[in-house]
């Protein structure tokens, strides 16, 4: 172990509930979600010293969300990394506790793709703001996200002969996670799915073709949503209305392309093994598994990279629901339904540490008895381009 | 009639890659000092931080690192284009390029086919994209 102290564990977590909602702009549903969050951690807005802000709700990172909100941090963290800003946040927030400047960090999330307030940042290349040469270089061939992962898809089948119906496993297995979750069993309806019950590997291969490999259902939803996150000292875990969830390690790493890149490696192979080195523990000691799932493949690929099996062997580990919450064999994966069956609203890494608190808390709808260890693993930006990899391993018991 | 996306420019760090591709040229950076091969262009050597890069002509000629059949895309030039071959090439000459697979058989592309560059000419710019060697051959 690193030994950082004081220690810091996540004290405060909430969820905005809905998932098609346009009532509620993306800095309001940050907002209501850190009172939200502040008061499960028995704590008020006054209390805050730190913010943690990835910039998805308006222009400036962090200011204006102070400025909403009221607040006066003495230390404010804007990295925007996409979907594993959350767990560099988390890691960020630990570092800051333990070097004294801040006792309340906060991390808030807003996005509404769903409903239409926010739209969706363009491919690379496609407009916004200063070109790159990588952009531009890239920009003219057709490539959008789904095809970005697929490239991974077609590379990792064709190394390993990984097959479309293990990738299906995933989805399967989420999609079952998500019946026992009435929050994300609301959302498939009121974004539309027509078929919000259990789906097997043959519901997945049959749905329609987006880029080969991947299937509709091997892609996540697309929804509104948001949440936040609130990290103490542990001086202050004493007085905690909850149990706290502990921040025993974190590691981040970026990857890109280059000409002798395997892009069926990804960030996770090196800040896994880091932040699980400082945790002091090894994959199988994991009870729940929440990893990023913008696609079946991504998740296929992280849990090989973090160590839960050998590399090119994802496929074999993922078949007959070994990761389902109530089966022996391997830890629960995203057991509340994932990005692919609860909630994507682009950067999904905070609700990755949310149901991993909810699991140490035992207040997950889909529990593991007596769950003790989680890992958070975000991916963030494009799996098969360029992306940031964010491991945080949290535990019931302080370090 | 929709047109393919191009490059935003001024852009400085890709326009010499640009430029060649009116004259048909599929440019490259090697380092001098450790000669590194670098793609995409830019301004300092990510091996060993020299400014010294020469940029380099491709033969263009290279193989399918891995490639996805697109089927839906929401813009417009390449919606109307689906279904589309996208794809990494590794060129012979050791760097890795995002491009499209032209093909009459979308069915028949595979990973470590042998590809070579083709042109789809445009007012400013020209853009590399690749076609099998057998099909061309044949």
């Amino acid at each position: 172990m690193t030994g950082l102290r004081p220690r810091a564990a996540i004290a405060g977590i909430y969820e905005y509930p809905y998932r098609n909602n346009s009532s509620c702009g993306p800095l309001a549903i940050k907002a209501m979600s850190a009172v939200r969050a502040l008061e499960d951690a028995g704590l008020t807005l006054a209390d805050v010293d730190a913010l943690y802000d990835a910039g998805e709700a308006a222009a400036h990172p962090g200011l204006e969300v102070a400025e909403y909100l009221g607040l006066d941090p003495d230390v404010l963290g804007t990295t925007d990394v996409g979907g594993s800003s959350f767990e560099l946040f988390a890691a960020d927030a630990g570092r800051a506790i333990a070097a004294g400047e801040a006792k309340v960090a906060l991390l808030t999330y807003g996005e509404t793709p769903r409903s239409g307030r926010v739209v969706i940042p363009p491919m690379a290349g496609t407009g916004r703001g200063q070109p790159s040469s990588a952009d531009n270089i890239e920009a003219p061939f057709g490539m959008n996200i789904v095809a970005n992962y697929a490239l991974v898809a077609a590379r990792h089948m064709y190394q390993y002969g990984t097959t479309p119906e293990q990738l299906a496993e995933i989805a399967v297995t989420t999609r079952a996670h998500a019946q026992r979750n009435p929050m994300a069993m609301q959302g498939l309806t009121d974004i539309g799915i027509k078929h919000p019950g259990e789906i097997s590997v043959a519901d997945v291969l049959n749905s329609r073709m987006i880029a080969d490999p991947l299937h509709m259902l091997d892609c996540c939803l697309v929804t509104d949503g948001g949440g936040a996150v609130v990290i103490v000292a542990e001086d202050l875990a004493a007085s905690l209305p909850k149990q706290p969830a502990w921040i025993l390690g974190t590691g981040m790493a970026v990857s890109y392309q280059g000409a002798d890149h395997d892009i069926t490696v990804s960030a996770a192979a090196r800040s896994g093994p880091k932040a699980f080195q400082r945790a002091g523990v090894t994959p199988a000691d994991i009870d729940v598994a929440m990893v990023y799932d913008s696609f079946t493949i991504t998740t296929l690929v992280l849990l090989e990279d973090l160590g839960f099996c050998a590399k090119g062997e994802g496929g074999s580990y993922v078949e007959g629901g070994r990761l389902r919450f109530d089966r022996p064999g391997g830890p629960a994966l995203n057991t509340d339904g994932g990005g692919l069956s609860s909630n994507q609203p682009g950067m999904r890494g905070l609700f990755l540490l949310i149901e991993a608190v909810r699991q140490l808390r035992g207040e997950s709808t889909a529990q593991v008895a007596g769950a003790r260890l989680a890992v958070a693993h975000g991916n963030g930006v494009l799996l098969g381009s360029r992306h940031v990899g964010g491991t945080v391993i949290l535990g019931r018991e302080r370090p | 009639m929709t047109t393919r996306p191009l490059p935003r420019q001024p852009e400085p760090d890709s326009e010499p890659f640009w430029a060649a591709t009116t004259r048909h040229e599929l440019r490259y950076q090697q380092c001098r000092n450790c000669r590194r091969v670098v793609f995409f262009t830019r301004a300092v050597c990510p091996e060993c931080g020299s400014g010294d890069l020469e940029l380099k002509l491709s033969r263009g000629a290279g193989t399918i690192y891995s490639f996805t059949v697109v089927r839906r895309d929401g813009q417009p030039f390449f919606r109307e284009r689906t279904p589309y071959v996208y794809a990494l090439v590794d060129l012979d000459e050791g760097f890795r390029v995002a491009s499209e697979i032209v093909t009459g058989d979308i069915d028949r592309v595979t990973i470590s086919d042998r590809v070579r560059l083709t042109w789809e000419d445009h007012d400013e710019v020209s853009i590399p994209l690749f076609e099998a060697v057998a099909e061309r051959e044949s």
